[in-house]
């Protein structure tokens, strides 16, 4: 109930914007006194919101937490399902168990830190001591599995395209959908779905995003290879709202995406974001390494690669690394 | 095919390419590449029982019940079979596994989207068609099972 009271009031603060809000009026819209009112601003204070507080005219919002916040999520995301958590094994997991105990979906889930982060067959995600994105989003759409061809490029790009409105960096896709900073990963998707011959039954969109780490303090392995929108932009963005900002434009891009009929074909939404397109490539496919130059994708997502002996070849699998650029 | 166990048997000859599985419920299944020009004996002798020749042209299906109380999971789209969770797990399922309508029984990758597939039939495990990490069609059997 208390967790409920400091939603609310956050949620007025932030409604206000600049403006200050009054504790009378806190203390009405809530229905409880002026003293409980400011037990609960304290708690806001030691939570990482910094708030002035002027006599006769109130409190205003100044601040926010450095760290991903519950409070500032509910306040922000009144409508959405969330599980927000200080650590967990890895969201997508938590997801998975949310969605077998039968929990309604959608819904999201959050963490400040990932102690076992996954990747695609058994990879692990290092997403640092805080300060990152460890998101997952799960559904239960009733869809026929052929539907779900371009789910995958379709979260990319406009998770691509959200990132470049919010924070100005030049974020590009490496196809399937690894979010791309010039040739470093700053982003990775893991999308895990459950379902029958006939049927989806369940699906977990689950992002990885370094927003404000420090590569180049990280594990040597992926040092030279990970990026951070920090790192990429020069400077930190305030996390809170653009992990809210982010669950709300990834729950609808979702929906839209289940929705009958389903969004556009958007290959030239692609070509705006392809990371690849006209570039030497190698794809990894069954331990065998394919060459040649990328050349965009098709109506079915797949890659296009046209070989050294001019064959086009389209793929649909395979891990995708640039051929080092001959220097001019 | 049934007396032998064969599951998938591809015959070329003078560039005629003959496909025959067996397929859900333990039909057989003969297929013709598309376009494929073929006397209607080369199919019958191939197949298995008194199933009438395949058409000539994109090949359907002819199908014959061999088999009673077994059918086949199949895959639901174009894919990469996984028999484990992850690399370093052990299987969802072995020959002999009992299974439940609702047991993960493996993975198909496609466009990286980790799809965990349902059993959807309640049974024992008594075959494993592909190998770890092989392609998958649509609609390939991927495993047989015994009903009950």
């Amino acid at each position: 109930m208390d967790k409920e009271a400091e939603v609310s009031i956050l949620r007025e603060l932030l409604a206000a914007g600049d403006a200050p809000v009054s504790g009378n009026r806190l203390a009405e819209t809530l229905g409880v006194s002026r003293v409980a009112v400011w037990g609960w601003i304290d708690r806001l204070r030691k939570a990482g919101f910094a708030l002035e507080g002027r006599p006769k005219a109130g409190y205003r919002l100044t601040g926010l937490p450095a760290d991903l916040s519950e409070t500032y999520l509910r306040a922000s995301l009144p409508d959405a399902v969330l599980y927000v958590h200080e650590e967990i094994d890895s969201t997508n997991s938590e997801a998975e168990r949310l969605l077998a105990r039968g929990e309604p979906a959608p819904f999201a889930v959050a963490a400040r830190r990932q102690t076992g982060g996954r990747g695609r067959r058994g990879r692990s995600w290092f997403s640092g001591e805080g300060g990152n994105l460890c998101l997952s989003l799960a559904f239960r759409p009733a869809l026929p599995p052929a539907r779900m061809g371009t789910f995958t490029l379709w979260t990319g790009v406009v998770l691509a395209g959200f990132l470049r409105e919010t924070t100005g960096v030049p974020i590009f896709v490496k196809w399937p959908n690894d979010l791309m900073f010039e040739r470093r990963k700053l982003g990775g998707i893991l999308t895990e779905a459950r379902m029958d011959s006939d049927q989806m039954r369940e699906l977990v969109f689950g992002l990885g995003l370094n927003v404000n780490g420090d590569p180049r303090a990280w594990p040597p392995e992926i040092r030279e290879t990970a990026a951070s929108l920090r790192q990429a932009a020069g400077r930190s963005h305030a996390l809170n709202p653009l992990a809210a900002a982010l669950i709300r434009r990834m729950l609808e891009a979702c929906e839209e995406f289940f929705a009958d009929p389903p969004p556009p074909a958007f290959r030239s939404l692609w070509e705006s974001f392809d990371l690849l397109n006209g570039r030497e490539v190698g794809v990894l496919q069954g331990g065998e390494t394919l060459r040649g130059r990328a050349e965009g994708i098709d109506e079915d997502g797949s890659l296009l690669l046209r070989a050294p002996g001019g064959r086009l070849l389209r793929l649909r699998a395979g891990d995708v690394t640039l051929e080092k650029e001959a220097t001019p | 095919m049934k007396r032998s166990d064969l599951t998938e048997l591809e015959v070329e000859q003078e560039g005629l390419k003959l496909r025959i599985c067996r397929g859900p419920g333990g039909q057989i299944i003969t297929q013709l590449p598309q376009g494929t020009a073929v006397h209607p004996e080369t199919a019958t002798a191939a197949g298995n029982g008194p199933q009438p020749a395949p058409p000539s042209a994109p090949a359907p299906a002819e199908t014959t019940k061999v088999e009673e109380n077994v059918t086949f999971i199949k895959s639901p789209m174009v894919g990469t079979f996984y028999r484990t969770p992850a690399p370093e797990m052990p299987p969802f399922v072995e020959v002999g596994h009992k299974v439940t309508e609702k047991s993960p029984v493996c993975i198909i990758e496609a466009m990286k989207v980790m799809n965990e597939i349902q059993s959807e039939v309640a049974g024992t495990i008594v075959e494993i068609l592909l190998e770890n990490g092989q392609p998958v069609e649509y609609g390939q059997p991927l495993f047989k099972v015994k009903k009950g």
